[in-house]
C-alpha cells in the first residue's frame, strides 16, 4: 500500500502513459510485480550513479592529483636548477676569499703596502708588569720588508688592488690614545714613502 | 512489454560491458603477469636511470682549520662538431652574431687556449670534441651566458687547492680522474676518500628526474676531513724563506722543519722547490713529493751531539772534558781523520769541540764509547728506522749494524759519514735532546674528522733516549756553540737562548765524495725551556759551501715561530762553561 503511494514520486516516468482512474482496491498482482521490478531498477540505478560519479570523481581527482604532481616535478627541477646555479655563485664566491684570503695574496699586499715584519716582539706580564724584551723598531736593514711572494698558487683567481682601496683614516680620540711605555729607540726612518700615490703608509713599523 | 524490453537492453548491455570488462582484464593479465618481466624491462630500459652517487671528498685541513684541499664541480666544455655554425649570443647585453670562426675566436679567448685547436675540433663529424678540461665556476658561468648551442658541459668533482703550493709537497695531488697520486692525498685516502652509493630513479621523457621514484640502492657515504698539525701560516713563511734560500745559494733545494718539542707535531715541513697541487705537471717530478720524509743523505757534523750525550750518558765524559783536537789525527792503521780546515794543535773540552764542530776532538772522546753501545744510542735517537709519521714512502735512512763497520766507518759515523738520515730524523733527533732526552713520533696528521668526530693517529710510545741530567748537558754545551761558535753564532736571535749545531756533509757520488755538501743548521729555543725545534738544510749549495748558508733562514723561521706562538724572551742566562783549557 506504501509502496503505491509512494510510486508516483519515485518514478514518475512508468504510469504516466497509462493513465486511468485507480480503484482504491489492492493493486492487481501484475501491477505488484511491475511496480516491484520498478523499484529493483530504481534501486540498481542509483547505485549505478552513485559509482559512476564516484568513479568519476576519483577520476578526476586522480587528473588533479597527477597534474599537481607533475606541476609540483617540474617545479622541483626548475627550483634543483637554480640550486645548481646559485652553488655555481657560491663556489665562484668562495674561490674569490680564498684567493683573496691566501697566504700569497697577502704578502703581496702587505708588500704594496710598503709593510715590514715586526723584529722584535716585546711582551708585558701582567703579573708584574715586567716588560719582556725590547722594543726595537723594524726596519728595512734590520729585518726587511715584507718579500714579494715566491710560492705558486694556479687556485688565485682574484688578488687584491690595495692601491685601489681608499685611505681610512682612524679618528682616535685623544683620551683613547695610550702614551708610550716601552722605550724605543729611534729608528732613523721616516714615515714609509710609497712609489705609489694614495697608499695609506703608516708611520708606524 | 516497455519493462521487458528495456530489461532485455539491460541485459545486453551489462553482457558487452562485461564481455568487455573480461576481455580487459584477460588482456591485464597477459600484461601483468604472463608477459610482465619482458615490458618491465622494456620499461625499465627506457625510463628506469641505475645511477652511481659520487661521494664527495673529503677536505684537509691546517691546525686552525684552514682548508688546504677541497672538492670543488669543474666542468669539461665540449662541443658538437655536427650542429657546430653561426650563433647569436649576447655580450655586454646585445645580440651578436658570430661566424663559426668569430665563435672559436671567442672560446679561445675565454678558455686561454689556441683558436686552431678549437677550429680544428669543429670541422670534425662526430658529436662529441673536448677543448678543456675541468674548467673552473667563473669560466663555466662566462660561456654558460653565450647561450650556444653547440656548446655542452660535464660536471664533475675536482680537487682545489686553495692555498696552492703551500704545504703541496704535504698534501700531495690526485689524478684527472680524481685518483690519489701522491703525499697525503695518497696516504690518507681511507679517511679521505669515502664510498660511492647508488640510486634508481624513473625519468621522464624530457629527462625530468621522478621525485617519488628515487630509491637508494646503496646510500653514499661522503669522505672524511684529514685535520694537519701543519700551520698554513707559518708553512707559508717557512715556504718563502726556503726559496729565497735556494735563490742566494743556487741550490739544488732547501727545507725547513718546525717541531713543537714537547708534543712532537710538526708545525712546518716546508720545501722548495714546491709544487702547486693545483698544476703538479708545472714543476720537475723530482719535485713533486716530500724529501723531508723520503730523502735521506749523509748528515755531517749536525750528528756530533748524539756522540757528545752518549758519551756524557755512560759516563765517559762531561762537558768539560778535555782534548787536544788537531787540524789532522793519524789513526792507528794508518788512515787520517780531517778537520773540515787547517789549524794549530786547539786544546778543547767537550763543548769546545761542539762549537769549533772538531772532528778529531770528538773521535778522541767519543771513541771512548764502545762501538755496540754508541750503535744501540744510535738506534734509540731513530737512526736506521722510520719516524711513525705514517708518510707514503718515507725513507728509514741507513745505519748499518756495528758488525758491519771497518775501523774508519766505526770513527766517522760520529761526526755523521758513512749513515745517512733524512731531514725530518734529523730534527727529531733534537727534539729529544729538547724534551729533556725523551724521543717522540712526529706528528703530521692530527687525525681523521666525520660527522665532527675527530679520531687521533696513533703514534708509537715515547723512548727515553739520555737522561734527562744527559740532556740537559747536551743543551748546555749546543747553546755555547750558537753563543761562541764561528758560525753558530750567525743563529743567535737577539732576547732569546739558542742552542744548535752547524753541519757541512759531503755528498757521495758514485764511491766518493762529490764537490757541492748539505748545508744545515738545527737548533731549539729558548734553551732555558725549549719549545720549538726548526731545522734547515740546504743541499748542493753552490754559493755558501759551509752552514753561513743555512743560518739565515734558521733564524728567519725560528723568529718567525717565536713571534707566532708569543714566546716570551729569555729571562735566564747560559751556564757558564768553558770551551777551552789550558
Amino acid at each position: 500500500m506504501s509502496i503505491s503511494r509512494s510510486l508516483p514520486l519515485a518514478r514518475p516516468l512508468a504510469p504516466r502513459r497509462h493513465l486511468r482512474p485507480v480503484s482504491s482496491a489492492p493493486a492487481a498482482p501484475k501491477v505488484v510485480r511491475e511496480s516491484r521490478f520498478t523499484v529493483a531498477t530504481q534501486v540498481r540505478f542509483r547505485i549505478g550513479r552513485k559509482i559512476l560519479v564516484g568513479l568519476v570523481s576519483v577520476l578526476f581527482a586522480n587528473l588533479m592529483v597527477n597534474m599537481a604532481c607533475n606541476q609540483a616535478i617540474y617545479s622541483i627541477s626548475t627550483l634543483k636548477s637554480q640550486t645548481a646555479e646559485l652553488a655555481t655563485k657560491t663556489q665562484i664566491l668562495e674561490q674569490q676569499v680564498d684567493s683573496l684570503r691566501s697566504p700569497q695574496n697577502l704578502a703581496n699586499s702587505a708588500r704594496s703596502l710598503g709593510m715590514i715584519v715586526n723584529s722584535n716582539s716585546v711582551f708585558l706580564k701582567v703579573s708584574t708588569g715586567k716588560v719582556l724584551g725590547a722594543a726595537i723598531p723594524a726596519s728595512v736593514s734590520t729585518s726587511g720588508a715584507v718579500s714579494s711572494n715566491l710560492i705558486a698558487n694556479a687556485a688565485m683567481i682574484t688578488k687584491s688592488n690595495p692601491t685601489k682601496s681608499s685611505s681610512t683614516k682612524l679618528d682616535i680620540p685623544q683620551s683613547h690614545k695610550v702614551s708610550q711605555s716601552v722605550k724605543t729607540s729611534s729608528s732613523g726612518y721616516g714615515e714609509v714613502v710609497l712609489p705609489s700615490s694614495g697608499i695609506p703608509a703608516s708611520p708606524t713599523h | 512489454m516497455y519493462n521487458d524490453e528495456t530489461a532485455k537492453r539491460q541485459r545486453w548491455l551489462t553482457a558487452i560491458v562485461v564481455f568487455v570488462l573480461v576481455a580487459f582484464s584477460f588482456r591485464l593479465f597477459y600484461f601483468q603477469v604472463v608477459n610482465a618481466e619482458a615490458i618491465n624491462k622494456e620499461s625499465d630500459a627506457s625510463m628506469l636511470v641505475n645511477k652511481t652517487v659520487k661521494a664527495v671528498r673529503g677536505e684537509i685541513l691546517d691546525s686552525s682549520g684552514n682548508i688546504l684541499a677541497s672538492t670543488v664541480i669543474t666542468w669539461d666544455v665540449n662541443i658538437d662538431p655536427v650542429n657546430v655554425g653561426p650563433v647569436v649570443v649576447e655580450i655586454d647585453g646585445q645580440k651578436v652574431s658570430l661566424t663559426k670562426e668569430q665563435a672559436a675566436e671567442k672560446l679561445a679567448e675565454i678558455l686561454r687556449i689556441p683558436v686552431d685547436s678549437i677550429v680544428e675540433k669543429m670541422t670534425g663529424v662526430g658529436r662529441y670534441a673536448n677543448l678543456k678540461k675541468s674548467v673552473s665556476a667563473s669560466t663555466y658561468n662566462t660561456l654558460r651566458a653565450l647561450d650556444i648551442p653547440w656548446l655542452y658541459f660535464d660536471a664533475k668533482q675536482s680537487r682545489h687547492y686553495s692555498f696552492g703550493a703551500v704545504a703541496g709537497n704535504l698534501i700531495g695531488f690526485v689524478g684527472s680522474d680524481g685518483s690519489a697520486l701522491a703525499g697525503l692525498e695518497r696516504t690518507m685516502n681511507s679517511c679521505l676518500a669515502g664510498t660511492d652509493g647508488r640510486e634508481s630513479y624513473v625519468q621522464g621523457a624530457d629527462l625530468i628526474k621522478i621525485p617519488s621514484s628515487i630509491r637508494t640502492i646503496e646510500p653514499v657515504k661522503n669522505g672524511g676531513n684529514v685535520v694537519l698539525t701543519i700551520d698554513a701560516d707559518l708553512q707559508y713563511a717557512a715556504q718563502q724563506e726556503m726559496a729565497a734560500t735556494v735563490r742566494r745559494l743556487n741550490a739544488d733545494w732547501a727545507s725547513a722543519i718546525v717541531i713543537e718539542v714537547k708534543t712532537g707535531r710538526i708545525l712546518a715541513a716546508a720545501e722548495a722547490p714546491s709544487v702547486d697541487p693545483n698544476r703538479p705537471g708545472a714543476v720537475a717530478e723530482q719535485n713533486r713529493h716530500s724529501r723531508i720524509f723520503q730523502t735521506a743523505f749523509e748528515p755531517g757534523s749536525i750528528l756530533k751531539p748524539i756522540a757528545a750525550a752518549t758519551a756524557v750518558d755512560v759516563g765517559k765524559a762531561t762537558p768539560t772534558t778535555q782534548v787536544v783536537a788537531p787540524d789532522r789525527l793519524r789513526m792507528p792503521w794508518g788512515q787520517y781523520i780531517n778537520d773540515s780546515e787547517n789549524h794549530a794543535p786547539e786544546k778543547l773540552t767537550l763543548t769546545g769541540v761542539l762549537k769549533n764542530s772538531s772532528n778529531t776532538g770528538l773521535v778522541q772522546i767519543a771513541g771512548k764509547v764502545d762501538s755496540a753501545t754508541r750503535y744501540d744510542y744510535m738506534r734509540k735517537f731513530g737512526m736506521g728506522e722510520k719516524t711513525g709519521v705514517n708518510f707514503e714512502g718515507e725513507s728509514s735512512g741507513i745505519l748499518t749494524d756495528y758488525k758491519s763497520w771497518d775501523k774508519m766507518t766505526d770513527k766517522v759515523v760520529m761526526f755523521g759519514q758513512g749513515v745517512s738520515l733524512t731531514p725530518i730524523q734529523t730534527a727529531m733527533i733534537y727534539q729529544a735532546i729538547a724534551n729533556k732526552g725523551v724521543r717522540l713520533s712526529p706528528v703530521l696528521v692530527e687525525g681523521c674528522q666525520e660527522n665532527n668526530n675527530l679520531v687521533k693517529t696513533t703514534v708509537p710510545a715515547p723512548v727515553r733516549v739520555i737522561s734527562e741530567d744527559t740532556a740537559i748537558q747536551t743543551m748546555d754545551m749546543l747553546e755555547k756553540v750558537v753563543e761562541l761558535g764561528p758560525i753558530g753564532k750567525t743563529a743567535r736571535i737577539y732576547g732569546y737562548r739558542v742552542g744548535g749545531k752547524t753541519g757541512t756533509a759531503q755528498i757521495a757520488e758514485g764511491s766518493g765524495y762529490g764537490r757541492l755538501h748539505a748545508v744545515s743548521f738545527v737548533g731549539f729555543a729558548p734553551v732555558e725551556d725549549p719549545q720549538f725545534v726548526v731545522a734547515v738544510t740546504a743541499y748542493k749549495s753552490r754559493k755558501i759551501s759551509n752552514s753561513l748558508g743555512a743560518t739565515p733562514g734558521f733564524v728567519a723561521v725560528m723568529k718567525q715561530v717565536l713571534r707566532t706562538y708569543k714566546v716570551p724572551p729569555s729571562t735566564t742566562k747560559s751556564k757558564k762553561i768553558p770551551t777551552e783549557w789550558k
